[in-house]
């Protein structure tokens, strides 16, 4: 379980976040929604201790972040909105680095590697250098870095992002089954399709501010006539675009 | 953010390293990887390479330093340490900004959990490893000063060692703390590049200068065929001290001196350092994108101007630029200094007749400054992969390229024509030698920069991480000292037998005639040669 309490993020004058407090519950998959700058990210990196928050808590496990922050990590399995690092190593030393930070033994390296490795269809480029890769190739080589150690927590920022389909199917296959074992995935994605499909639970943010967070069949019963896109879209402040792709979506079916 | 916990893992500390070492030098990774070497088998290749330059040093600097009785000669053992002390310093600053700051891979290891004291143990191992070698002649010097002051060899060893180790650590101390400590003042945030830049830049010209300085302040080595000490320079003397009269006071000063000062700068590192240093990037980190000032309205900019505009945003790059200083700058630097510092390099007397030895000075002064890291050798790979997404638009390659190659050229001319005035003055040339020395570099400048542009259009490598990536492609270093060496040895001969052959008056009108003509020749075929096998063939 994560739980995180009046987290607030300042860039200089900017508040990147605000104030922001929601609990994400084991054996759930919770997806984070909303424009760019939104603050999805800003939350997903303080999740994982690559940005700081300017105040607030986070807790993972009931563990807290400020005082607990390697046993956290320990626990989590991030994958981040670009794939481009560590672009001078080949993709078996990098997964070499994720085990050694996890300190997994080579047995269980190795199972749980082959297991990936076939199921990524990434056999054959394993002594390739990420930089030659291409970016749908680099992701599934940060994913499976990320799974590699089995995490209790997946937090994954725009996990399908340049995935091939077959590797955006198996994604999400395991995303469901991670959840369905008690465990937490945590998401961010501008496709709402993908929310659609995957999440129990969502989060809307605009401007650094929390607009939604409940069910998602809650949040299409508010209006049963309606597409998550179009409840997404006024939610987010744009009904006058709403309408209009309903408009357009008219003139095209005229 | 509190300190992680300072638990560091022996197994995870070595991957560290091993990673790190593998981003130190990645031209000399890429290569090992060209044979199929795993990590663990370049790691190795690379440690050997270290232990193989070391031994090297300390083989040729030891035989040198065996001929000098250094306790009786204390101002030849503190210049010795003045010259290594500075090149260690220079090594270090820039190896400390390219592991910490050029990798940029800082960030990346946030996520994972690995301490902090593992990450920035295995980054300042790979910062050790790079530097030790350089400074390795030091060891050299301590053990045979220890020799010479009547140690048994073993004795002398341990001695030798001990003080080197600590001395060793305090330089990378006093390094550390200088590239950190800038690094995290606001200054430096607000303007991180330029600061980058002049960091490295000043490092090298303090290099040169520095040698250079202490050569100046040296006596005539012998009087007669008696060896005369050169003049002590104070701050090092203690080492002097350490190793001569181990007990005298002002060696057990010494010693607690530099064990003093590493102990500060330990606890300078651990409570200053190193906690703001995490804080800094993750603060700077996900930072919104800054609002650029706008010099005028965007649309009033035609396509020259939007694409030179672009170009000038491609070098932006501190080590880029670094290089290119040095690079242009550095051998006539040597030069100039060397000359201004003796006072004798007073060309006025030389009169029309030199008009071609000028000329072709500055042809081959212009070749000298021309390199791998020159920006018109690097100009079409700086754009990475925008470059494949300008092919997709509607501008001719040539157009493109062609504009690309003339921005380049022009600041290599810009930067060349400086330092042709700055040597014309120096020299005391006239003004028709000095047009004359302009003319040559003019010409050599356009005529190399056709090499080194091609050069890079035949070598280009959009996908780099690390600008040094581009320096070393097709040739790297060992081939550009060849040239280099080739260009001052070679190029230096021709003109001293020029300039000969106008001193005597043989043959001068013949052999300007002759210059000329092999001149416009090779002018002519390297123009068409480039003309057909690249400038015609682009879309």
């Amino acid at each position: 379980m994560i739980e995180i309490e009046h987290l607030k993020k300042v860039y200089g004058e900017k508040a990147a976040l605000k104030d922001l407090s929601l609990t994400i519950k084991s054996g759930e998959i919770f997806g984070f929604l909303g424009h760019n700058g939104a603050g999805k990210s800003t939350t997903i990196k303080s999740l994982v201790s690559i940005i700081e928050p300017t105040a607030g808590t986070i807790k993972v496990d009931g563990l807290d972040l400020e005082t607990d922050r390697l046993a956290i990590k320990e626990k989590i399995g991030y994958v981040p909105d670009s794939p481009d690092m560590f672009l001078q190593l080949t993709a078996n030393e990098y997964w070499d680095l994720i085990a050694s930070a996890y300190q997994l033994t080579p047995e269980r390296k190795a199972k749980r590697l082959g297991e990936l490795v076939g199921l990524f269809d990434m056999q054959g480029v394993v002594d390739n250098t990420l930089d030659g890769f291409s970016h749908g190739m680099r992701q599934k080589t940060i994913i499976i870095g990320a799974l590699l150690p089995d995490p209790d927590v997946w937090i994954l920022d725009e996990p399908l992002q340049g995935l091939d389909p077959q590797a955006a199917y198996d994604l999400k296959a395991l995303m469901k089954a991670h959840a369905k074992k008690g465990k937490t995935v945590v998401f961010s994605t501008h496709v709402l399709d993908s929310a659609q499909q995957l999440c129990d639970e969502l989060a809307i943010l605009r401007q650094g501010e929390l607009i939604y967070n409940g069910s998602l069949d809650d949040l299409l019963a508010t209006e049963p006539n309606e597409s998550l896109e179009t409840i997404y879209l006024k939610m987010a402040g744009r009904q006058a675009d709403a309408q209009q792709i309903n408009a357009i979506a008219g003139d095209d079916d005229e | 953010m509190r300190l992680q916990v300072m638990t560091m893992n022996k197994g995870q500390l070595w991957t560290l390293i091993r990673v790190n070492m593998l981003y130190v030098n990645p031209q000399a990774t890429q290569k090992q990887r060209q044979k199929d070497k795993d990590s663990n088998q370049i790691v190795k290749s690379l440690l050997m390479n270290y232990v193989l330059t070391g031994v090297l040093f300390i083989v040729i600097y030891g035989g040198m330093m065996l001929a000098i009785d250094f306790p009786k000669y204390p101002g030849f053992f503190t210049s010795y340490v003045t010259i290594f002390t500075i090149m260690a310093l220079a090594q270090s600053v820039t190896t400390i900004n390219n592991v910490f700051y050029e990798s940029k891979d800082l960030k990346d290891y946030l996520p994972l959990p690995f301490s902090q004291s593992t990450v920035f143990t295995a980054k300042f191992t790979a910062v050790a490893i790079t530097v030790l070698p350089f400074i390795l002649p030091l060891l050299a010097l301590f053990v045979v000063t220890a020799i010479r002051s009547g140690y048994n060899i073993i004795l002398a060893v341990i001695i030798g060692l001990i003080l080197f180790l600590l001395f060793f650590v305090l330089i990378f101390l006093v390094c550390s703390l200088f590239v950190f400590g800038l690094t995290q003042t606001k200054t430096f945030n607000r303007h991180r590049k330029m600061f980058t830049f002049l960091m490295i830049g000043i490092t090298m010209i303090a290099m040169v200068v520095g040698i250079m300085y202490v050569n100046s302040r040296q006596n005539a080595i012998y009087s007669g065929k008696q060896l005369v000490d050169q003049t002590v320079i104070g701050v090092f003397l203690p080492l002097h001290q350490i190793l001569v009269h181990p007990l005298s006071y002002s060696a057990i000063g010494g010693v607690i001196g530099i064990l003093a000062l590493i102990v500060l700068g330990f606890f300078l590192i651990k409570t200053q350092i190193i906690p703001r240093m995490y804080r800094t990037e993750l603060n700077t980190m996900a930072a919104p994108a800054k609002k650029h000032r706008q010099a005028g309205p965007h649309a009033s900019r035609n396509f020259t101007q939007q694409l030179l505009h672009y170009n000038m945003g491609l070098l932006k790059n501190a080590t880029l630029m670094g290089q290119v200083l040095v690079a242009t700058l550095l051998m006539p630097g040597i030069f100039l200094f060397s000359f201004a510092i003796n006072g004798n390099l007073n060309l006025s007397q030389l009169g029309p007749k030199y008009l071609g030895v000028l000329f072709l000075t500055g042809i081959v002064l212009s070749q000298m400054t021309l390199n791998q890291s020159a920006i018109v050798a690097n100009i079409i790979s700086l754009d990475g992969d925008n470059y494949n997404f300008i092919k997709s638009l509607p501008i001719s390659q040539r157009t493109y390229l062609g504009l690309k190659f003339k921005f380049a050229t022009a600041l290599q001319e810009a930067l060349l024509l400086v330092v042709g005035v700055v040597i014309g003055f120096v020299a005391h040339l006239n003004w028709a030698l000095i047009l004359a020395l302009l003319a040559g570099l003019t010409l050599g400048n356009y005529l190399g920069s056709l090499f080194y542009f091609y050069r890079d259009y035949r070598n280009l490598v959009l996908n780099w991480t690390n600008i040094s990536q581009l320096f070393n492609r097709s040739g790297g270093n060992f081939a550009v000292m060849f040239l280099l060496a080739g260009e001052v040895f070679g190029g230096g001969i021709i003109i001293a037998l020029y300039a000969i052959a106008m001193t005597f008056n043989f043959a001068v009108l013949a052999i300007n005639v002759i210059f000329v003509i092999l001149l416009v020749a090779v002018t002519f075929f390297l123009i068409h040669h480039y003309q057909w096998t690249f400038w015609a063939k682009l879309k």
